[in-house]
Formats: C-alpha cells, sequence, structure tokens
C-alpha cells in the first residue's frame, strides 16, 4: 500500500469518524411541517415545459433588471430615503412616509408578467413565502415584520461589488415565525446611505419595499438555487440569477395598541408622527411644539429675523400664523391663551399671549422658563431669577394670569401642575443633587415624594395624576404618588433630561434618549414594555403627545 | 416500500409515501452536510432546506432512479447557500464535541483529529465538498462534477487542492510531534 492510499484511507476513516451517525429529530419534523404547507411545483414546470421562448424573454429581463438595479442603486435611495446631511428637507434619521402605494420614483424596470401574477401577496408572512420562488410577487409593495437581530460588515476578500453589498451580515427574523430550526435566516445587506440601522438588539421593525419580478421569475426556472432569502437593494446571486428586493422604507414595529400622534422637534423641524404607522410627517421648520388642549392646533417657535417667534398652525401643518415673540410655549387648559419665554437670555422673561395673536402681555421679566398652567387656567408656576441674586439664580415662582400675585414659591425648578382636580405642583428642588418634591402652590410647601432618591429631574404626571415620571441617572422611571413605589422603564440607552410626554391614556411614555446631537424619539409603556426607538439619530427634542380629539 | 416506489408516489404528490421518504435519507443528508459545514445549526438548516425542496420539486425529477444523485445536488445546493451566508455573517463556528475514536491509538487518533480538523475547517465550502463527496460518499470525480454543478476539470483541481493542504497539515502535526518529543528527552 503506498503513501497515497495511507492517506486516502486516514482522510476516509476520519470522515466516517465526524460524521454523526443520526440527524436531530427536529430536522425531520421542521421539514415535514414545511413540507405540509407547501405545494409542489407543477404549474410553473408546466409554464416552463410549455415553451421556451417565455424562458428567454424573462431572463433577457432579468439581467436587465440586474444592470439596471445596480446602476441606479445609489440613486434609488438617495430617492427614497433622507440621507443624513443630505438636501431633502427631510429632518436626518427621520424617515418620511413610505410611499407605499407608489413606490416611485423607482428605476426598476417593471414589466412584470402580470398574468403570472394571480392575487400576489401584499405581506410577507413567513420566511417560507420569501424562499419560496413559486410565489409571484408581481412589482406590488410588500411589507415584512421582522426583529432586527443586529449584524455587521464582515471582514471578507475584495469582491466585485462593495463591501457592505457583499459581506454585510444584518439579519432578520420574520415575526411570527415559530421555527426552531436554524438561527435568523433573512440577511440584509444594508447601502451605508440608507437611515436603516436600530440600535438595539432585537428591535422590532417594518420592512417595506417590492421584488423586481422579471428575475424573480427566472430564479424559477434555476431549480436547483434555493430561495432568495435576502432583502437586499441587489440580492444574493444565485446560480447566475438575482432576486432583488427594493427596500423603500424601513420603520419601527410599534407595539400593538400604541397609536396616536406626537409632535418633536428634530433638528430644525417640527415633526408628527402617527404612532399607528410609525410614519413622520415634517410639518414645518420650528422647534418646541405644543399640542393645543383639542389637539386641532400646534403653537411652536422659530427662528425670525432677530428673534425667536411664536408660531400657531393646524395639526396637518397648514394656516400657519405668527402670533407673537418667544419660545417654550405652553397652552392654556381653554386652549385661549399661550404662555411662553418671551427671551432666550438668562432665564428669560414670563409672556402671555392671545392665542389668535390679538394681545401680549409681560408677566415677569425676570424669568419665564418652564411654565405650566394651573388645571383651572388662572395661575402660571415657572422657573425665575431668585431676586436680589446676582445672576441666574433659578427658583419656582407663582403668578396669576392676569399679572397679579408674583410671588416665590421654592427653591426648584421643572414644575409640572397636577390636573384633575388636584393640587400639587411637582418639581425638582434644587441642592447639592435635585430632589423630587410636591409644591403645594398655596402655602409654598414643598414635600419629597416618598422613597425616591436624590437625583431625579424632570417630573412628569401621569394624566390621572396618580403617578410621575421621571429621570434618574440616565433612565426613565415611573413612580407611585401615593407609596413611591416605582418602576424602571429603560436602562442604558441614555434618556435625556428632558421632560417625558404621557400618552392621554396614560399607557405610554414618549421620551428623548441618545447622545446630542444625534438624540432619538421613544416610546415606552408605561409598565415597562419596550422601549421602541421611533427615529434615527434625529436630533429629537420636545415630545409632546397629541391629546385625545373630542 | 423500495425507495423507487417512494420516489414515484412522493413525485406524484403523496405526502405520507414523501414523509417515509424523508425519514430514509434525512440522516444522511445531515451527516453530509456536517461534514461540509461544521457546522451544526447550519447543517441542520441545509438538511431542512434540502427536503422542503426535494419536495417541492420532485415533479420535474423524471428519472427515480436519478433520485439519489439529484437530492444530492440539491443538498450541496442547500450546502453552498448556508455557506455563502456563514461568511457573511462572519460568527463563530461551533466547536464539535470529539466523537470517541473507535480503533487505533487514542492519543495518535486525536492529534491526527486535530490536526484534519483544524485544516478542514480552512478549506473553503467548495473544496470540503468535493472531499466528502469524494472520500466520504464515495463519488467518483465525474459525479462529483455532476453532484456539485462545476467541471470535471475543477473537481479534480479542488480534490488535489484540498488533499494537498489536509496532508501538510498532517505532516506538519507529526514533525511538531516529533521535535516535542525530541526537545523533551
Amino acid at each position: 500500500m503506498n503513501r497515497d492510499d495511507d492517506f486516502d484511507r486516514t482522510l476516509n476513516v476520519w470522515l466516517r469518524r465526524e460524521a454523526p451517525p443520526e440527524a436531530p429529530d427536529r430536522v425531520l419534523a421542521m421539514a415535514l411541517r414545511r413540507v405540509a404547507d407547501q405545494p409542489q411545483r407543477r404549474a410553473w414546470l408546466d409554464r416552463i415545459r410549455k415553451g421556451t421562448r417565455t424562458g428567454f424573454i424573462l431572463r433577457a429581463a432579468a439581467v436587465a433588471a440586474v444592470i439596471v438595479v445596480a446602476a441606479f442603486a445609489g440613486l434609488r435611495f438617495t430617492n427614497l430615503i433622507p440621507v443624513v446631511g443630505g438636501p431633502s428637507p427631510t429632518p436626518s434619521g427621520v424617515s418620511t412616509p413610505s410611499p407605499s402605494t407608489s413606490p416611485s420614483p423607482s428605476p426598476v424596470p417593471t414589466g412584470a408578467p402580470a398574468a403570472d401574477c394571480v392575487n400576489p401577496p401584499v405581506a410577507i408572512t413567513s420566511l417560507i413565502d420569501v424562499a419560496d420562488p413559486v410565489a409571484c410577487y408581481g412589482n406590488d409593495p410588500l411589507t415584512l415584520d421582522a426583529t432586527w437581530y443586529g449584524g455587521g460588515v464582515a471582514d471578507c476578500p475584495a469582491a466585485p461589488e462593495p463591501a457592505w453589498l457583499a459581506c454585510s451580515a444584518f439579519s432578520l427574523q420574520p415575526v411570527g415565525d415559530t421555527r426552531k430550526v436554524g438561527a435568523p435566516r433573512l440577511f440584509v445587506a444594508v447601502d451605508p446611505s440608507v437611515s436603516f440601522s436600530p440600535a438595539e438588539p432585537f428591535a422590532q421593525v417594518r420592512v417595506t419595499g417590492h421584488f423586481d419580478d422579471p428575475a424573480a421569475l427566472t430564479c424559477h426556472e434555476t431549480q436547483l438555487g434555493g430561495g432568495a432569502e435576502t432583502l437586499a437593494p441587489v440580492a444574493e446571486l444565485i446560480e447566475g440569477c438575482r432576486r432583488v428586493f427594493v427596500v423603500a422604507q424601513v420603520v419601527p414595529l410599534l407595539p400593538a395598541g400604541l397609536g396616536g400622534q406626537i409632535a418633536f422637534t428634530a433638528s430644525d423641524s417640527v415633526v408628527s408622527m402617527d404612532l399607528g404607522t410609525g410614519s413622520p410627517q415634517v410639518l414645518t421648520a420650528g422647534a418646541f411644539p405644543d399640542w393645543s388642549p383639542d389637539g386641532t392646533r400646534i403653537a411652536f417657535s422659530r427662528a425670525g429675523g432677530t428673534a425667536l417667534e411664536l408660531w400657531v398652525m393646524n395639526a396637518d401643518g397648514s394656516g400657519q400664523q405668527r402670533i407673537g415673540v418667544g419660545f417654550e410655549p405652553r397652552w392654556s387648559p381653554d386652549g385661549s391663551r399661550i404662555a411662553a419665554n418671551g427671551d432666550p437670555i438668562d432665564l428669560g422673561t414670563l409672556v402671555v399671549l392671545n392665542a389668535d395673536g390679538t394681545a401680549a402681555a409681560v408677566l415677569s421679566a425676570t424669568g419665564g422658563r418652564s411654565a405650566s398652567w394651573s388645571p383651572d387656567g388662572t395661575r402660571i408656576a415657572f422657573v425665575r431669577a431668585r431676586p436680589g441674586s446676582s445672576g441666574a439664580v433659578p427658583e419656582l415662582a407663582l403668578v396669576n394670569v392676569d399679572g397679579s400675585g408674583l410671588r416665590s414659591l421654592a427653591a426648584a425648578v421643572d414644575p409640572d401642575w397636577q390636573s384633575g382636580g388636584f393640587r400639587w405642583i411637582a418639581a425638582s428642588a434644587l441642592g447639592a443633587v435635585s430632589t423630587l418634591v410636591l409644591v403645594d402652590p398655596d402655602a409654598g410647601l414643598t414635600t419629597p415624594i416618598i422613597g425616591l432618591e436624590p437625583g431625579v429631574t424632570v417630573p412628569a404626571w401621569s394624566p390621572d395624576s396618580l403617578h410621575v415620571a421621571y429621570v434618574f441617572e440616565g433612565n426613565l422611571y415611573v413612580a407611585s404618588i401615593a407609596d413611591g413605589t416605582r418602576v424602571q422603564l429603560t436602562r442604558g440607552l441614555s434618556v435625556f433630561a428632558g421632560r417625558p410626554a404621557w400618552s392621554p391614556d396614560g399607557a405610554w411614555l414618549a421620551f428623548i434618549a441618545g447622545e446630542a446631537p444625534a438624540t432619538d424619539l421613544y416610546v415606552v409603556g408605561s409598565h415597562g414594555e419596550g422601549p421602541w426607538r421611533l427615529t434615527t439619530g434625529a436630533g429629537a427634542s420636545d415630545p409632546d403627545w397629541r391629546p385625545a380629539l373630542p | 416500500m423500495l425507495q423507487r416506489e417512494m420516489v414515484e408516489q412522493a413525485r406524484s404528490g403523496d405526502r405520507d409515501a414523501f414523509s417515509a421518504l424523508a425519514g430514509s435519507i434525512v440522516d444522511r443528508l445531515y451527516a453530509t452536510a456536517m461534514l461540509i459545514l461544521r457546522d451544526r445549526s447550519m447543517a441542520e438548516d441545509a438538511a431542512q432546506e434540502t427536503i422542503v425542496r426535494a419536495w417541492r420539486d420532485l415533479p420535474s425529477l423524471r428519472d427515480p432512479d436519478r433520485f439519489d444523485a439529484w437530492l444530492r445536488r440539491l443538498l450541496v445546493n442547500a450546502c453552498h447557500d448556508e455557506g455563502r451566508r456563514q461568511r457573511r455573517r462572519g460568527s463563530e463556528v461551533t466547536l464539535l464535541s470529539v466523537h470517541a475514536p473507535s480503533i487505533g491509538d487514542l492519543s495518535t487518533v486525536l492529534a491526527e483529529r486535530d490536526a484534519l480538523e483544524r485544516a478542514f475547517r480552512r478549506l473553503s465550502p467548495e473544496h470540503r465538498t468535493a472531499v466528502v463527496l469524494h472520500y466520504y460518499d464515495g463519488l467518483s470525480q465525474p459525479e462529483v462534477a455532476d453532484a456539485t454543478g462545476v467541471p470535471l476539470g475543477t473537481v479534480k483541481s479542488r480534490i488535489h487542492h484540498a488533499v494537498r493542504a489536509l496532508r501538510a497539515a498532517l505532516e506538519a502535526d507529526a514533525r511538531s510531534a516529533e521535535m516535542t518529543r525530541g526537545g523533551s528527552a
């Protein structure tokens, strides 16, 4: 026996020893489960056998599609998805609404053989749908709800395609896929210019796009090619044909039950987001949005020629009207007036304006930050400079809306007046570290909220006035006002110390987190569900939940 | 029931026959996939995918006697799909447990095994496929070409390259062992 034979035998023995004697039971079980839901590929084969001419045409169409897709990939994404720093009026990090009914402008050639597409699906509901080359998707928009598993760009040899395309490996697992075998299987090559990078692993996202079906149909003829399981601008090469999923939009997949609308600032724009769909709408240039109590109008600020101007507009951005000068507007409970800070220097001034801009009055010349209306609309708590102090040492003050009764209340900031017949003002007491206190607006007495540690900031009453949300060491909490028991709602998100916004039903909170200037808007369930990030590097601030419409 | 009968019945849409057929092939599919992919999870996926594709595409199989070769090609494609994903994913490969050797000196076998294992992992999935089909499944080189869908010359080249790399790894390991023994003497 020669040396080669020895080696061959060694190799054979080693391979036999390495080969597992049997497959785990789940392999067969899961395969048969999939088979049970899957028809055999008869109709398609019949079509192929009927004539090769059609196949040739489809193949040619596929090649053309691939070439065009590759050539236009950058243009497509520039057009469909806002690019950071780009000329789009959309603030970076805030995706525009999906062109869900007409994914244009799309350079991808259409011409899918509509006759073959009987009842194309509108949603990809399982991996099998995606992998099944029999499925005929046409060019209709498709959605896929999935869990984001993270990923990255692998170190791989030089490829004819860009590294992000050839070697990036961001993975998704469709929501509802219950297969036990296998890791998340849907891989997405992410164009670096596309704002698509949910930071938290396991974030839920909704991917919208459409298949370029001529290529998909050609894949049908490649019977051994397997499924096209890649959602990508240009998908994996499979036996010489490509199946392309053109990504038009990726938005967070929001939890069931979340709804309503949030206005917030994104960079220098006022944005309104429909939480039913996660779709944002840029309303106008400006900042500090504040919904009117009836939810029909928004007050906001905009940089004017020499000052920050106060404006009011309808909920859809129409009917914009300049009503005066100031920022941080706060509507009165009856919607007739707006309190604001009239001057950005030091602690500013407290001004009150009629919402229609017909009159304005300065109520405090020594400060006007963080105005909070009393529930009956007769008084305003705010932050001003302490009388007699040199410089802007803040304190909590109170004034009647007619300008009378101006007085100090407490050494505290960030007031939030309780509603619904209650009387307390929650605030952050100043000291070596801030403490959350309840302030009696009549007596000026302060009471620490039971059980809360020092260092908490920006309290916000729940709509039922039984709980208070606050920020402590970069995390968001909700505490019961009765006994101080608290629930930590976020961990490690670096929550911005700005006031969180409660949903009208008290079930959700919107807040800002992240490192400036790339802060983002989040929502979290008031019992700890989530959180979900709604923007990506948007420079978000000042969230305000639209009141329930009457 | 003979395999040919199961194939014919499954091809005509008989799911029970296909279940029986799948039960008779799953172990072999998994074993081959494990050797090619060197990863349990990926091998499970490849075997599962092969079975699903086999059901779906069985009507296209004109000659039931070609089932084994046809199935092998499905498996190779599924393994390569998994391999592509793995390369793109760049994730860790699951290390395999050491099977108890049944013959030979334990230390020698383990040393050989480790050396082969390391060298085998360094091969591309395509090279591993050629080695597995040729040395484990016992296919001739033309049969390997048929199963992998590449020209015969490519198969010969892959096997030659792979065997040279594996042999070099074993020899290097043997030299290292010699030096260790010499140094400690």
